[in-house]
């Protein structure tokens, strides 16, 4: 597991450039990154780690960021 | 458009917390259409969830200018091929986000004008695309009777009052988004003007500070409202949650009226098409129940019956196509600008292209749509009815192949080969016309509904 998947699964889902610029990428930050596609994004992640990702932390995955704090949470390692 | 002039709240700016009553909009908008254009046959107005936008939209609409709302999100490149294609004679985009080429120059920031085409017909005030977005061919022409008529009937089938209060949680753009603003300010109730979404908890913020009265949904609203927790909220502003833009899956409806139930918030079934500008049909909280699966009855003012092949309408009971007679009926549709000179081809009667039946009580329930017929080796497939025979599979999307079925899945969990080989028996078609295709994102229009062109055009 590594920060790689997770920016895979960003890529596979919102369809983000591989060499987007990570730290910046947020909710309605880009025009891919809408409330349907964060839906997408969710269940992706969810089926990529094998986790069920709670109701306040579906709201605060709001960044890159964010994501791989949440995750880490989860038991995925991001490193 | 005429609404109540009073120093009642019209819109509320979510983002300043500006208010602005009904004198003041009234005001907004008058000054507006002085520093509009005047006898434009055909207006663009890249509408955004801002309180500018909608004077905008009020403007023109007061000014018997026609205009395309477009979603501002829209690329440059197709914004451009949908103006020339149009010969659109005036484009407002504030942002200059498409960078108008010529023969567009601009007069004011943020409106671009052209020579002038041909006139519109004078009872034209409206176009809107089909499908939501500007690549599809055909427009639809609305007068502003039909936009007024049902705004007003919207009003009645939900029992709008003043104190009520919804937020413009669908584009603006869009007709449903179009007729939650308009139901609300010709009822003389208020809007909470907002470009943010259901998962965003600051939305939640906004909705209970100004304490909204309505929510209005789309089927994959109801997806989002489950996962981010709101049936745990407390709303008490809340009365009632509008649901239209589509079927909701039967399983889905029950769920969400149960819980809203609990909540003390009542669920109304809408029925439309943006060629009724767009409301046909509404099912009260109160028949919902007992009607369960119904779209409702049809809206002040306006006659639904089910008419058969042969033209002759069916009695209770039998199934045929819906077909709708009201004031807010299109004046018919356009592929090219000279077409916005024609009159009123429809004369109040709608052929929905949606299949159904009435109850004895002449309530609405729809089976499937008649366009979505597909022919598959020589043999009539209803493919909604296909895609509602896939439960397991959802999100799920099926168009016609050549000579075949496409099934379109995000679900890779499931048994894929299993339920393959059972619809190709339920269908009594051999296995090799159904075909299975895994996607990670079935593509939606900006309506919510899965863009079956692109599907047809990928498989």
């Amino acid at each position: 597991m590594s920060a790689k998947q997770v920016q895979d699964v960003f890529v596979e889902s919102l369809g983000v450039a591989a060499g987007t610029d990570w730290s910046g990428l947020a909710y309605r930050g880009v025009e891919e990154w809408d409330s349907v596609a964060h839906m997408v994004l969710v269940g992706e992640l969810e089926d990529a780690f094998d986790i069920m990702i709670e109701t306040q932390d579906v709201i605060d995955m709001s960044s890159y960021p964010e994501v791989l704090r949440i995750l880490t949470k989860y038991g995925v390692d991001v490193s | 458009m005429r609404y109540p002039s009073s120093n009642a709240p019209a819109l509320l700016d979510a983002t300043s917390g500006q208010v602005l009553t009904y004198a003041q909009l009234d005001e907004r908008v008058t000054r507006r259409t002085s520093e509009l254009p005047r006898d434009a046959g055909l207006v663009v107005l890249a509408m955004e969830q801002t309180i500018e936008s909608i004077v905008d939209f009020l403007a023109l609409l007061e000014t018997g200018q026609p205009v395309v709302p477009t979603d501002p999100h829209l690329s440059a490149v197709r914004l451009n091929a949908f103006a020339e294609r149009y010969a659109a004679d005036v484009v407002i985009d504030r942002r200059n986000r498409w960078r108008l080429a010529w023969p567009y120059s601009s007069s004011d920031p943020g409106i671009f004008e052209r020579s002038y085409g041909p006139r519109s017909h004078p009872d034209l005030a409206l176009l809107l695309s089909t499908s939501g977005s500007t690549g599809s061919s055909k427009l639809v022409r609305l007068s502003a009777n039909a936009i007024a008529k049902n705004a007003s009937a919207v009003g009645v089938s939900l029992d709008l009052r003043p104190a009520d209060r919804a937020p413009t949680l669908l584009p603006l753009h869009y007709i449903y988004g179009l007729s939650v603003l308009l139901s609300h300010l010709t009822a003389g109730a208020s809007v909470l003007v907002t470009g943010r979404s259901v998962i965003e908890p600051e939305f939640w913020t906004d909705f209970a500070t100004s304490e909204c009265t309505i929510l209005n949904a789309v089927p994959y609203t109801f997806h989002m409202l489950r996962r981010t927790g709101f049936y745990e909220r407390e709303l008490p502003s809340l009365r009632a949650v509008t649901q239209a833009g589509g079927q909701l899956r039967p399983d889905l409806m029950k769920d969400a009226e149960q819980r809203l139930t609990n909540m003390g918030t009542g669920l109304y079934v809408m029925y439309g098409q943006t060629e009724a500008a767009p409301r046909i049909a509404c099912l009260a909280p109160v028949d919902l129940r007992e009607r369960f699966g119904s779209v409702g009855r049809p809206l002040q003012g306006g006659e639904v019956s089910i008419v058969g092949k042969d033209g002759i309408a069916k009695p209770p009971g039998e199934m045929g196509e819906v077909v709708y007679s009201g004031p807010n009926v299109m004046l018919g549709y356009a592929d090219c600008r000279d077409q916005l000179a024609l009159g009123d081809v429809n004369q109040g009667r709608l052929f929905t292209g949606d299949l159904g039946y009435l109850d004895a009580e002449g309530f609405i329930y729809i089976t499937g749509r008649l366009k979505r017929i597909g022919k598959v080796f020589g043999m009539r497939l209803n493919l909604d009815e296909v895609e509602g025979m896939l439960p397991d599979l959802d999100p799920v999307a099926v168009v016609q192949g050549n000579d075949c079925v496409d099934v379109f899945t995000e679900s890779e969990g499931s048994d894929l080969a299993g339920a393959r080989m059972r619809i190709a028996a339920e269908l009594g078609l051999p296995l090799a016309a159904v075909k299975v295709h895994i996607m990670d994102r079935i593509p939606l229009l900006p309506t919510g509904k899965p863009d079956y062109m692109a599907l047809t055009r990928g498989a």
